[in-house]
């Protein structure tokens, strides 16, 4: 364990964390609803220091991201805890801090990375700002080693520790489960202006891309969507890739697997807002292969996980036209 | 970690559960299939898992659950390839089939957050998958796999439309254009929905449109007649019937009232026994005249619920006579007219349920030594024979008040006059022949029946039915019989497609008409029968008083007709300078022949068959409607072929000329005859009818002929 960043004491022994925008008030002994957090006699630690769930040499296509160094892998390390309690997480084994945990440090993991041929350090699985204080410290020698850190997150993060954090991360996935904040409140026990406020700010400091999970009967309405793309578009500019996934049931929520016809529906809305809208989680080729948002030429084609770069010149740019896609093929280091 | 820690293997053995085996295996089917993607193999990996975590209490589980589990997965996410492919995998390596304690379709999903619409009773319902599989299931009979298929193919695409009601009529079209897809063109129509476009429903029910009902109830009526003759098409007769129906080359009769039976004769004694019963609480002999008429109404009332078409009363004039023996000629009169009111009013005013009654003219042979019963249903003492005074007073009351009710809003009444060789031999008799003869006319148009034989006993009825059982007419209340369905035959139809002169072409055709009729017989002989084990009939299969079904429908008769037989002849063989007589007797007795056979072929398939006369008008009418599409260079039909053999003219002379003419080319088959264009000739002399039904009865075999 490590003493945690962003802390105040309240009395009587108790904490409260001032990263996450629960804003959580931990009783000696108690660990916070994240399930990363340890108050032992008055100060808060971070329980999950040191400590991974899971590792995978990933498609860095699976975190998803499409435009960040497309066909490369990436190192992706997953610990225990979230600070969400999504009815439908995927990952709930190690969002409610209940898997098996082996030693890591973030020396090594850095180490790791370039052993293995990988990019960089993904930060997935779980939501890795709960561990707020290995991702800092990790990500810090990841970037002196000249790889890229890259960030699979719910986005529930207050401003200052993101701002404190961004410097050293080059990609980030940000899940927004819905644009509806009644959304966030009934099923992930949390709302939706942090999240929107975490994208905010990162777009303009590393690579973003988007995530929305679409459910059947959830969050799966025209409107929805027309709400979700003019926000996106507004706040965050077309040019942000968009990610709409296929949900599976998990967890607590039953509900049938999104059909395809689904996500067509909502890509096409999505769309006419968004430049780059891609379908993940689903079989088939719609939705998957990059394309000049200008001449319509395919820019990067995808068969599962197997990436090919077919019409990009090595600066990014599309071969045919010369237009930027918002494509990252190489990390710059700074 | 799943809580699921083991698996159970086939050979007894043990392992660890290892999700990413079940991933691997739903990859490669998938691949298979053409569907591979390794993300959502996982994916669905963990789905399996999951309803395995959530359904078993052990942490263990056997293979074959999550073999089970797989296959249901896949098939309710709509993978419907990938699990054909697995379960051919699985079959492969052993069980191939779902567990009976396995999961059921639908049980994994069963809500979608879509309430769906009832667009009958309007009622809303929590979407439900397995509701379509189960209804598949029992109307189209597919496999429990192939409906699951099917279902899960509808709801992804109710899903993916972001829906949160829908009909359910458009849940229905889903499962049919699946089915379509899949290429159960016949197990649509096993399942097929019953009713009408509401484009059409608007035009009959709202004002200003074509076709609009005349009333409410006459709405309801045109409607619930639509839905049943899907029905009847769709579920009582066969898909060749129902093309044959379509085709015009056949006549399924009141197909609109395919549950019903068609028309019944019930001789007056069992009203007179037993009232109206079972249509009454109890049974109770009437008491009086009043009781009597009464008692038809209520029965005729309670007839409709299970007789389309018609009831017909037999041996009123007989039966009546030991009632009204008594009265003279002012009560005489009284009582024809109330019975006549009573049958009058017993006809449905619409023209779909008519109510007929019969005399004779004169006591047929197997009733003269019969007891009568009066009033009260007690015994007189006394045979028929001995009341035909009586009768033949009260059946000239009768003619009398018929030929006199010319009220507009009343239906003609519908009386038939049986005539047999004792008719001829009794001069009352005669001379009440002769009465009714000089009664004839636009306000009294009555038919004649020619028993040639005493054999055929024709039970005193329109039906025409044969039977030799003394019994019935020791106990005359116990003739009761159903004629259960009629289909009537497009003998011009034949005629046009056989072309001038060619009688073996008719013939071929013909045969395969008959033969499609009384496939359409043999087809709601069933189905009847199937209604009557269902205890749809236990109305009037029901005992009677005296130990009876009140109608025995299992031995039910059927009739088949052929329509247009003038017509057709008439293509055949030419009118007039062109008649080729030749041809018009080879046509004629080859339909003589084709109809004997037909009633041979009845018997092989042990359906109770007379040649039933008239066609109905709807029949007659779609027949010539029909031809004149298919053949428009052919001769222009009127709108409406004739009901059966008809002798057109004007003069009675004529008349006999025809008569004599159609008789001497007519054998082997009792024909029915119809006359038309004389009731309302003032010229034809006043024994003109009687000459001629005279001349029928001796020189012919016909055994009904009809004033029109």
């Amino acid at each position: 364990m490590r003493e945690a960043l962003h802390f105040e004491k309240l009395g009587g022994g108790k904490v409260r964390w001032l990263l996450c925008p629960h804003r959580c008030s931990i009783a000696d002994g108690d660990s916070g609803r994240c399930w990363a957090r340890a108050n032992r006699g008055g100060t808060l630690f971070s329980a999950t220091y040191g400590l991974s769930t899971s590792f995978a040499l990933d498609p860095v296509e699976k975190k998803p991201l499409y435009h960040f160094m497309p066909g490369s892998r990436i190192l992706s390390i997953g610990q225990n805890g979230c600070n969400l309690e999504c009815a439908f997480c995927q990952n709930w084994r190690i969002s409610r801090g209940g898997a098996a945990e082996e030693a890591v440090n973030p020396q090594s993991l850095a180490d790791s990375a370039r052993k293995v041929g990988s990019i960089g350090i993904a930060y997935t699985y779980n939501e890795p700002l709960v561990g707020f204080e290995f991702v800092k410290d990790s990500a810090a020698l990841v970037k002196k080693a000249g790889l890229a850190n890259v960030l699979v997150t719910n986005g529930y993060i207050n401003p200052g520790p993101l701002e404190e954090l961004l410097p050293f991360i080059h990609a980030l996935n940000v899940d927004i489960k819905s644009i509806r904040d009644g959304f966030y409140k009934r099923l992930c026990k949390a709302s939706l202006k942090p999240v929107q406020e975490t994208l905010r700010i990162a777009v303009g400091k590393a690579h973003v891309e988007v995530t929305n999970l679409v459910i059947p009967g959830e969050n799966d309405k025209d409107e929805e969507f027309e709400e979700l793309a003019d926000w996106l578009a507004t706040n965050l500019g077309p040019d942000v890739p968009v990610h709409l996934s296929a949900y599976f049931p998990a967890y607590k929520l039953t509900n049938p697997p999104t059909p395809k016809e689904t996500l067509s529906r909502a890509r096409s809305i999505v769309a006419k807002r968004m430049k780059y809208v891609y379908m993940g989680n689903i079989a088939g080729p719609e939705g998957r292969d990059t394309v000049c948002a200008s001449c319509g030429k395919v820019l990067i084609e995808r068969h599962g996980y197997d990436t090919r770069i077919l019409g990009l010149k090595t600066d990014s740019t599309c071969a045919d036209c010369g237009a930027k896609n918002n494509i990252i093929l190489k990390v710059k280091q700074s | 970690m799943s809580r699921i820690l083991t698996v159970k293997k086939r050979d007894g053995g043990e392992e660890n559960f290892d999700e990413s085996r079940i991933s691997d295996s739903i990859f490669r089917a998938a691949s298979s299939a053409g569907e591979g993607d390794r993300e959502v193999a996982a994916e669905l990996a963990g789905v399996v898992s999951l309803f395995l975590e959530k359904r078993s209490q052990s942490p263990q589980v056997h293979v074959g659950e999550i073999e089970d589990m797989v296959e249901r997965v896949l098939l309710e996410t709509g993978r419907v390839e990938t699990a054909r492919a697995y379960i051919k995998m699985r079959g492969e390596g052993g069980s191939s089939s779902v567990s009976e304690g396995g999961p059921r379709p639908g049980e994994l999903f069963p809500g979608l957050g879509i309430s769906v619409v009832s667009s009958d009773a309007g009622a809303l319902s929590a979407w439900d998958r397995s509701k379509i599989t189960a209804a598949l299931m029992r109307e189209a009979r597919l496999s429990r796999e192939e409906a699951g298929e099917i279902a899960a193919q509808v709801e992804s695409r109710i899903a993916g439309r972001g829906l949160t009601r829908i009909s359910s009529a458009l849940v229905r079209s889903l499962v049919d254009a699946e089915m379509f897809d899949r290429g159960l063109t016949d197990e649509i129509g096993m399942q097929a929905m019953l009713g009408m476009p509401a484009y059409d429903f608007k035009e009959l029910v709202l004002p200003g449109s074509k076709g609009t009902a005349a009333s409410p109830e006459e709405a309801v009526r045109m409607l619930a007649g639509k839905s049943m003759r899907q029905f009847a098409f769709g579920e009582v007769f066969s898909g060749d019937t129902a093309h044959a129906h379509a085709d015009a080359e056949i006549h399924v009769e009141s197909a609109s009232a395919p549950v019903h039976l068609s028309e019944a004769f019930v001789s007056l004694e069992y009203l007179k026994r037993f009232g109206a019963f079972p249509f009454t609480g109890g049974w109770e002999p009437p008491s009086s005249i009043d009781g009597i008429a009464s008692g038809i109404s209520a029965f005729a009332e309670g007839m409709r619920d299970y007789f389309s078409s018609g009831l017909d009363l037999g041996y009123v004039n007989l039966s009546m006579a030991p009632c009204v023996e008594e009265g003279g000629e002012a009560a005489m009169e009284a009582a024809g007219v109330k019975i006549l009111d009573a049958v009058l009013s017993a006809s449905d005013r619409r023209g779909s349920f008519r109510t007929a009654l019969n005399i004779s003219a004169g006591v047929p042979d197997l009733l003269r030594f019969t007891e009568a019963r009066g009033l009260e249903g007690r015994k007189t003492g006394r045979g028929f024979a001995e009341y035909w005074t009586a009768a033949e007073r009260f059946s000239k009351a009768l003619v009398s008040a018929a030929a006199g009710a010319r009220t507009a809003s009343r239906n003609l009444a519908e009386i038939t006059i049986h005539v047999d060789s004792n008719t001829f031999k009794n001069p009352s008799a005669l001379s009440f022949l002769r009465f009714a003869c000089r009664h004839i006319g636009p306000s009294f148009a009555p038919g004649f029946v020619f028993e040639h034989e005493p054999s055929w006993m024709n039970l005193h009825s329109r039906l025409l039915a044969r039977t030799e059982d003394p019994e019935l007419f020791r106990n005359p209340e116990r003739m009761r019989v159903p004629l259960v369905q009629s289909v009537a035959i497009n003998a011009v139809r034949a005629a046009l497609a056989a072309g001038h002169g060619n009688i073996d072409r008719f013939c071929s055709i013909l045969e395969s008409s008959v033969s499609k009729a009384l496939n359409a017989l043999r087809e709601k002989k069933e189905f009847v029968a199937k209604l009557s084990r269902a205890g749809v009939f236990a109305g009037i299969e029901a005992g009677a008083p005296d130990s009876e079904p009140v109608f025995r429908i299992e031995n039910g008769i059927f009739s088949i007709s052929l329509t247009g037989i003038s017509e057709a002849a008439g293509v055949l063989a030419g009118r007039g300078d062109d008649l080729d007589t030749e041809a018009l007797k080879l046509a004629l007795s080859a339909i003589s022949f084709l109809m004997l056979q037909a009633r041979e072929q009845a018997k092989k398939m042990s359906i109770p068959l007379i040649f039933g006369g008239e066609t109905s008008p709807e029949g007659s009418r779609r027949f010539a409607s029909a031809d004149k599409d298919a053949y428009p260079s052919a001769e222009p039909v009127r709108g409406a072929y004739s009901a059966g053999l008809t002798a057109c003219a004007k003069q009675v002379h004529e008349m006999h000329e025809a008569v004599r003419d159609l008789g001497s080319r007519f054998s082997l088959v009792e024909w029915r005859l119809f006359l038309s264009g004389l009731l309302e000739n003032p010229d034809n002399p006043p024994e003109g009818f009687f000459d001629l039904v005279c001349d029928v009865f001796e020189n012919t075999d016909i055994v009904y002929l009809r004033f029109k």
